[in-house]
């Protein structure tokens, strides 16, 4: 389906991306994950057709993207970090025009328009001004956008980013109702959201790909270890023994010791519970609890177990 | 194209920029008719009237053109232009067609004008279609100079700015012309460069001012307004139109392959 070999790129002196290479194939949803600047969109821009690579190769259902254009880009739908929208046109209008600039025949023009206000839903503001719908109403239409002319392939650009928590479960909800028909790449850079989402993930991180896996792989990977935040009344000299004492606690390290009030994250085995350990190892020592949380995985622990494993 | 041209076009109209050209044409060379038509001694003529109007270019045309690709470069919409399935000359090609045809829109207000003096047993002149043809020429070039000021930049402003200095510019030519030929002449004189005769020193003065002028498109096109058809002024706005064009399409696809 998509194709990517080796893509450098290089603004001016600086790398955005070193050589990175993978396939889609027909039907994946394909997470692409990573902190700001690591070249996550560079690399959608390149396969768009937005900006050229300094060097490499991307192929979209067989054709190349800088050869023959046009029929590269007739299989994508493509939806940037900032949707392209014309704010002085109605929905209906704007959707009208992307038809055209995308070559709908004209007949199934309407048809398909009314359709894919319905998938996702902004059928009731199509005679509204963009200027006037809220952020996430705009993030549809921005996706709708990318379904218009019905390209096998969507890419979507932080499509949650800004929108608030149940506009951002209705996106991930649309992204998944879109997959039965269409290949989905989809960048973001918050670890659960890919979870939530894609078959499978792949991890950059300045410019270079650094985990290429199935989603269940990747989660078992980070699960390894887990996490707790830890707010005791004590010092880090009474704590240490007790709970280095605990089975399947790996470390313990202070965050911060202000007022007699110590603040610590343990990591501990991801597959012992250690809990209620380090509940009674505390009432052991007298310690009191007054704050005791499990941590998710950021995305910095899975950049440092991916890597950290990789040596 | 199509899509692109409507788009423009009716964006102009969405904005205020189209119904304020429109309207300040109006103002301007109703103005100008009503003054024509109620001298003491009514002498109406349509050419010195569009002859007119073209004097407003220097304002008018960057107002139309400084939207053009500035503001989708800055909204982040050229992105449809890159990434959909056709090429950027259709853009290029769109975007020109839509100003140039408020332009001839603006032109209605003229035609209203020569139906009124028709109606009042007047004269419209063959020179009157001349200076139509000659000032749809026109901005056909100062287009495609506003174009590409407006693809150069994210800002309208700069765009329009700098699009005024180029009209401006081009506006003043044959009196730059003039004072460059003067200065080269005293220059020839004073120096004793090339030993020349006074006679020779006028003759090379007046060249330097000759190859100048040619450039000037106002004076290129100033044989239309008195009613003579002439094929060169013509192909050198259209010729210039096309490269200014072209050079758009260039920048525009520049920032595709620019590794910057």
């Amino acid at each position: 389906m998509i194709e990517i070999s080796n893509l450098v790129k290089f603004y001016g002196d600086k790398k955005a991306l070193g050589g990175v290479s993978f396939k889609v194939e027909q039907g994946e949803i394909l997470g692409f994950l990573g902190p700001n600047g690591a070249g996550k969109t560079t690399t959608m821009n390149i396969i768009t057709g937005y900006i050229s690579a300094t060097s490499g190769k991307v192929t979209i259902n067989g054709y190349d993207i800088l050869e023959q254009p046009e029929l590269a880009k007739k299989n994508i739908g493509y939806l940037p970090e900032l949707p392209p929208l014309f704010l002085d046109m109605t929905v209906f209008e704007y959707l009208e025009y992307v038809s055209e600039l995308k070559k709908v025949p004209k007949d199934i023009r309407k048809k398909q328009i009314s359709s894919v206000m319905q998938m996702v839903h902004i059928g009731n503001v199509s005679g509204r001004l963009i200027h006037n719908l809220s952020k996430g109403y705009r993030q549809r239409v921005g996706i709708a956008q990318t379904l218009i002319g019905n390209p096998e392939v969507i890419i979507l650009d932080e499509p949650t980013v800004g929108l608030d928590p149940n506009q951002v479960i209705e996106i991930r909800k649309l992204i998944t109702t879109l997959s039965k028909n269409h290949t989905i790449i989809f960048s973001s850079h918050i670890l659960s959201e890919v979870q939530a989402i894609c078959d499978r993930v792949i991890i950059i991180n300045n410019g270079k790909i650094v985990a290429d896996a199935p989603t269940i792989e990747l989660s078992a990977q980070v699960e390894g270890n887990s996490h707790y935040l830890l707010t005791v009344e004590g010092s880090m000299k009474d704590i240490q023994m007790p709970l280095r004492a605990v089975p399947g606690i790996k470390s313990v390290t202070a965050l911060s010791e202000k007022k007699g009030l110590l603040q610590v994250d343990i990591s501990a085995d991801g597959n012992l519970d250690v809990r209620k350990s380090i509940f009674f190892a505390m009432a052991r020592i007298n310690v009191p609890i007054l704050e005791f949380r499990s941590m998710a995985p950021s995305l910095e622990d899975v950049f440092t177990d991916i890597t950290s494993q990789k040596k | 194209m199509f899509a692109v041209f409507k788009r423009e076009f009716l964006s102009y109209f969405r904005n205020p920029v189209g119904w304020v050209a429109i309207s300040l044409i109006g103002l301007i060379s109703g103005y100008y008719f009503t003054k024509m038509l109620t001298a003491t001694v009514s002498n109406v003529d349509i050419s010195q009237e569009i002859d007119f109007l073209r004097s407003f270019f220097i304002i008018l045309i960057p107002i139309i053109t400084m939207r053009l690709f500035a503001e989708e470069k800055r909204n982040g919409t050229d992105v449809l232009l890159y990434t959909m399935p056709f090429s950027m000359k259709s853009a290029v090609l769109g975007k020109f067609l839509a100003a140039i045809s408020l332009q001839a829109l603006m032109l209605l207000c003229v035609f209203f004008h020569m139906i009124v003096t028709i109606a009042l047993s007047g004269f419209v002149s063959p020179a009157a279609w001349g200076a139509i043809f000659a000032y749809m020429v026109l901005a056909a070039l100062f287009i495609s100079i506003g174009m590409l000021t407006s693809a150069m930049t994210e800002n309208q402003i700069m765009s329009a700015v700098c699009c005024f200095v180029i009209l401006l510019f081009l506006n003043m030519l044959s009196s730059i012309a003039a004072s460059l030929s003067e200065m080269f002449k005293s220059f020839l004189k004073f120096t004793h460069l090339f030993g020349l005769s006074d006679s020779a020193i006028y003759s090379a003065g007046e060249n330097l001012r000759k190859a100048i002028v040619w450039f000037d498109p106002y004076d290129k096109t100033s044989c239309f307004t008195s009613g003579v058809f002439k094929i060169v002024p013509l192909i050198f706005c259209l010729s210039f139109t096309f490269v200014f064009s072209y050079i758009t399409y260039r920048v525009l696809e520049k920032k595709r392959w620019s590794q910057s």
